[in-house]
């Protein structure tokens, strides 16, 4: 029994003994070492540990990885806490590869795929380029301003955007070239893009009419409540006398969420890019396009879809479940399935639309639909089949 | 063999327990559908985009703001059709309504963001557009204490409290919420009110003082749209996202919830107002499905 326990033992010793030797020297016996040692190498890799991610011999997973995506690098990074407040869309989709190399980069931090950062930033984001660049951003220094993971403020800022611009920006200065404005300096990105312009001072492409005059049409009044806009744009007042009105409980003027009343990038001085304005609100909405797996391929083109400014139809669609998806997919609701008015949904006798069948922002079925086409769909109406 | 016995005590055990504590061994989901409020078998065309519910306790009567149908649908405590008032065809995309002692009717009107009063007899409908220190009110929400009314306004988020003749709204300020509402009710002589910018719930008087602040889990409810107290001191919450009905205790801490999105039975597609009537019944808006679904415990 006793020769049994040593031999047992002497095997384990061996067996583990012998993966170990595996990490060091057998994977690169086949796989070329120079490739993954050159520049900043990963921890596992340093130590020639391979099978700390990846198993010599099978596993579920492309790269005979243990995990997938963010679980294998939680295994040791603690990725819980890239995940509080607003977090960069890869991190969210457990991407961290899209930004990090695994083995080996040649940038100085972070194990980034790009030697710069901000050639690793621009590999989603657009260069903008524009005459005049914000010092910055024209060095590549993305992180100067934005966390790479996750922050507590809108667009990954470091800190909230005025304390950002003071943090280089003296103040003093920043009173002195507006010594005329008795009010209290506040919201520099309001007028001024922090990227880059082609105007000079980096102000904003498109400037809003009054705010070229000067500020009286709209200040020194009693108040800046929407009438203030509506004054100007009354075609909005339609929009906002409907059932279902964007108007928000935010302010009193709550034009002001989503554009901006001094200065903007487009026509109609959006704060930013269309779908991050509206994420801020409803991020359940995007975050369940996220974890879809069949989605609408136009889903960021909020305004393709949806009357932004009011509607008289629930989810502020132009149109009923009909109208809203014709207007691009021209010839459904010919020849498809029956819809339209005459048409009615044994469910809920509500006529039969292309929302009857389909989540058009996003579900885990073909075609975005909201069952199973292939039967669990058709007999939610179709009983008797 | 000791072990396999041991399993099957268990097993039993825990079905004797189940019998014993229903609650506590299963889902604790004590609603159950009763009946919906619709339309469509009484010939006149089904509820469209139905927006609110407003009951008459001593009438034993559900009126349905048929937002869609610009028309009002009262229903018998059984959810037999009884009436389709349209006041001649006057009305113009209603939201909310509230009923007066005197008999007329309260009407949110959406299409010309007004509050309007509607007299039945003559079918006249008054429109009055509401202003407070000058700057133009948005009526979203109504609801009523005897014949003092109560309308949420939607560009503020704030509430007014004003009298059958309008002579003079009054704001109800909640001092330390400092929050927009998107739904209230009241309930012995204070203001339950919902926030989403918040994520939670506030309860103050109708002098400002504040009771009692309960968080919403916003994983959990992704887009609160409408709230109910029971008489347990429980909130619901109706998640409008996801068609389902979230049950809070006061601590904010979620005791169960229920239904999901979808269109058949016990679904519900963008609900939109959630309500208890004098019975202890659970009443849900649908406005996505054109109903508005009853449950009793």
């Amino acid at each position: 029994m006793r020769h049994k326990i040593i031999v047992l033992i002497f095997g384990l010793f061996v067996i583990l003994g012998g993966a170990k030797m595996a990490d060091a020297n057998i994977c690169f016996s086949c796989h070329d070492k120079t490739n993954f040692t050159s520049g900043v190498i990963h921890a596992p890799v340093q130590t020639e540990k391979c099978s700390v991610c990846h198993n010599p011999h099978v596993a579920r997973f492309e790269g005979l990885l243990h995990k997938q995506d963010a679980n294998l690098c939680a295994q040791c990074h603690d990725t819980d806490a890239y995940q509080q407040g607003n977090v960069h869309q890869p991190i969210r989709q457990g991407q961290c590869l899209v930004c990090h190399a695994p083995h080996n980069s040649q940038s100085k931090k972070g194990l980034l795929r790009s030697k710069d950062v901000a050639d690793n930033c621009f590999t989603c984001h657009d260069k903008q380029e524009r005459k005049y660049t914000h010092k910055p951003f024209g060095n590549g220094e993305c992180n100067v301003c934005h966390q790479p993971h996750q922050s507590e403020y809108r667009q990954l800022l470091r800190n909230e955007s005025d304390k950002l611009c003071g943090s280089c920006h003296n103040q003093c200065k920043v009173k002195a070239k507006y010594a005329d404005f008795s009010g209290k300096i506040k919201n520099c990105i309001s007028c001024h893009n922090p990227h880059g312009s082609d105007n000079k001072s980096l102000v904003r492409d498109v400037m809003h009419e009054p705010f070229k005059k000067g500020c009286n049409d709209c200040h020194g009044k009693e108040s800046l409540d929407m009438d203030t806009c509506l004054k100007c744009h009354e075609t909005i007042t339609k929009h906002l006398n409907t059932t279902h009105s964007h108007i928000t409980q935010i302010d009193r003027n709550g034009c002001i969420i989503c554009h901006a009343p001094h200065a903007g990038d487009t026509k109609s001085l959006l704060k930013g890019k269309i779908e991050s304005i509206c994420r801020d609100c409803h991020t359940g909405t995007f975050e369940k396009y996220e974890e879809s797996i069949h989605r609408h391929k136009d889903f960021a083109a909020c305004t393709n879809c949806h009357d932004v400014h009011g509607s008289n139809q629930w989810a502020m669609l132009k149109g009923d479940g009909n109208k809203a998806c014709v207007s691009c997919h021209e010839t459904q609701g010919q020849f498809t399935h029956p819809v339209g008015d005459t048409i009615r949904d044994p469910r809920t006798k509500q006529i039969v639309s292309c929302v009857s069948c389909h989540y058009s922002h996003g579900t885990h079925f073909k075609f975005e639909l909201k069952y199973n086409g292939s039967r669990e769909l058709c007999i939610q109406c179709h009983r008797s089949y | 063999m000791e072990f396999k016995s041991l399993l099957r005590t268990i097993f039993y055990l825990l079905i004797f327990l189940s019998f014993i504590f229903p609650g506590n061994v299963f889902a604790k989901n004590p609603w159950q559908w009763r009946m919906s409020l619709r339309t469509d078998s009484g010939g006149a065309g089904a509820l469209y985009m139905p927006s609110a519910l407003y009951i008459d306790a001593e009438k034993e009567r559900y009126y349905v703001v048929d937002s869609g149908n610009n028309r009002l649908v009262s229903f018998d405590r059984n959810g037999k059709l009884l009436n389709m008032l349209s006041a001649g065809d006057a009305l113009n995309l209603p939201f909310d309504m509230a009923r007066e002692s005197s008999g007329a009717i309260w009407v949110v009107e959406k299409g010309r963001n007004s509050l309007s009063r509607v007299d039945l007899s003559s079918k006249k409908v008054v429109p009055y557009t509401l202003e407070y220190k000058g700057e133009k009110i948005f009526p979203h929400r109504l609801e009523q204490d005897g014949d003092v009314f109560y309308t949420l306004d939607k560009a503020t988020g704030k509430i007014f409290s004003f009298d059958n003749e309008i002579k003079a709204l009054r704001l109800l300020q909640c001092n330390d919420c400092k929050s927009p509402f998107i739904d209230f009710i009241l309930r012995d002589e204070t203001i339950w009110a919902l926030s989403q910018q918040r994520n939670a719930i506030f309860n103050f008087t109708k002098q400002g003082e504040m009771l009692a602040q309960v968080p919403i889990d916003s994983k959990t409810i992704k887009f609160p749209f409408s709230l109910e107290l029971d008489a347990a001191g429980l909130l619901y919450i109706l998640d409008r996202f996801n068609g389902s009905v979230v049950v809070l205790d006061q601590n904010g801490n979620e005791k169960y919830q229920f239904l999901t999105s979808g269109h058949v039975r016990g679904n519900l597609y963008y609900p939109i107002e959630l309500r208890f009537d004098p019975w202890g019944q659970l009443c849900i808006v649908d406005e996505g499905n054109g109903r508005v679904e009853i449950f009793s415990r």
